[in-house]
């Protein structure tokens, strides 16, 4: 990896870190409504998603695999909240 | 079984050196354990509500202690229990279950104070604190405490009296422990400007949730106390499995255990000098990370 696909990743770090703080950030804001919250865990996936697919096709490495990938951990994440407040929570 | 841990956790030439955790095929595999998890939890609970549920204690009676330890460790005096206060906020709690709000006003305007005066208690100084979706009264009583508005309540030398309400019922779709404390002060020798009202700092953010409700009246009882009969509420519920408890460390476990083999491929292939998608593992540590604060967020309660 050169200096320069580290400088891209470097801001996609941080960026993506951003996404991932604000997504939290406006969940916290949006209680109790649970239906607002859930709203947004699936917009702050998407977004991770999306960055995801953006950070890979700037890197000129991007392909099927590699989408596959993101979404698959993106419906990890929201499959063990909806086990949380399916299960847990009766939601 | 060493060796089907390493397979399973370590990247290594038998799982193509990618951890067999990691594999699409045993994502999908959790992806599918949660989905029907999560059903069948909800079935059981809904089922057998004493074997699966969420595990709740708070009773007024609790509450009542707790706040006046606080306010002796503050050097101020104990609040007695009101039963008019009482009245008003298990009204107030039950208004707020029929109308769906959430809020110390409700929507048609009616505020805190004339639950007050419709349920016989002629304040000079009042206050309102409220709280949903606690689990015991010590985390209702901490949360208002770290909250600097409601603590002024609770800490505040203008009132004598107290009263409780422990409802629960359906809010904005999700059933849900409310607890609405009011507090009071008829008496004008004892304040310093007798013609002031005081109301709870909390503001009056109004959040309409739009879903059906239903009222499951707590179940009320009386004791007998000096001041005569005065009613108590409260909720407790004692399932053989606590379902919060339950989802949360088997959903904290198994996303910590992801976190864990994207962390050790990384430093795995980065000293075997190995390419593959490791490089963007971050991600993924970054994100699923944010699903464990996303659980510790959710399952918090909310004072207002």
């Amino acid at each position: 990896m050169n200096i320069k696909n580290k400088n891209i990743d470097l801001e996609y770090y941080i960026s993506l870190t951003f996404i991932l703080s604000l997504g939290l950030f406006f969940i916290i804001l949006a209680a109790p409504n649970k239906n607002l919250q859930l709203i947004l865990v699936f917009l702050t996936t998407f977004f991770y998603i999306l960055f995801g697919i953006v950070h890979h096709l700037i890197n000129h490495d991007f392909n099927m695999r590699v989408m596959i990938q993101y979404i698959i951990i993106g419906a990890l994440g929201l499959t063990v909240i909806f086990f949380f407040l399916k299960g847990g929570l009766g939601f | 079984m060493k060796d089907f841990l390493h397979h399973f956790f370590i990247p290594r030439e038998s799982n193509n050196y990618k951890a067999r955790l990691l594999h699409q095929t045993t994502l999908l595999f959790f992806i599918a354990f949660f989905i029907i998890g999560g059903l069948l939890l909800n079935l059981t609970e809904n089922k057998y509500p004493s074997v699966l549920g969420i595990s709740t204690d708070i009773t007024s009676e609790q509450l009542l202690t707790l706040l006046n330890q606080k306010r002796q460790e503050n050097g101020l005096s104990v609040l007695s229990f009101s039963p008019e206060l009482a009245t008003a906020a298990r009204n107030k709690a039950n208004d707020m279950l029929l109308k769906n709000y959430w809020a110390h006003s409700s929507p048609d305007g009616k505020t805190p104070w004339d639950f007050l005066k419709d349920a016989g208690y002629n304040y000079v100084y009042a206050g309102e604190n409220l709280a949903r979706g606690f689990n015991t009264s010590e985390d209702v009583t901490n949360a208002w405490m770290e909250s600097p508005t409601h603590r002024a309540n609770v800490l505040s030398s203008n009132y004598s009296d107290v009263g409780f309400a422990v409802v629960v019922g359906s809010l904005g779709g999700e059933e849900t422990v409310l607890v609405v404390q009011e507090f009071g002060n008829r008496s004008l020798a004892a304040l310093p400007q007798p013609s002031e009202v005081s109301v709870s700092a909390s503001s009056n953010n109004s959040n309409e949730i739009s879903v059906d409700q239903k009222i499951a009246a707590s179940p009320n009882k009386s004791v007998k106390s000096s001041s005569g009969i005065i009613p108590l509420s409260g909720v407790k519920n004692t399932p053989l499995v606590d379902s919060i408890r339950l989802t949360t460390n088997i959903g904290v476990f198994i996303v910590s255990l992801f976190i864990l083999a994207f962390v050790l491929e990384i430093i795995i292939l980065k000293r075997r000098r190995i390419v593959n998608f490791a490089e963007h593992n971050p991600d993924h540590i970054l994100f699923l990370a944010s699903v464990l604060l996303i659980i510790i967020i959710l399952r918090r309660g909310v004072i207002m």
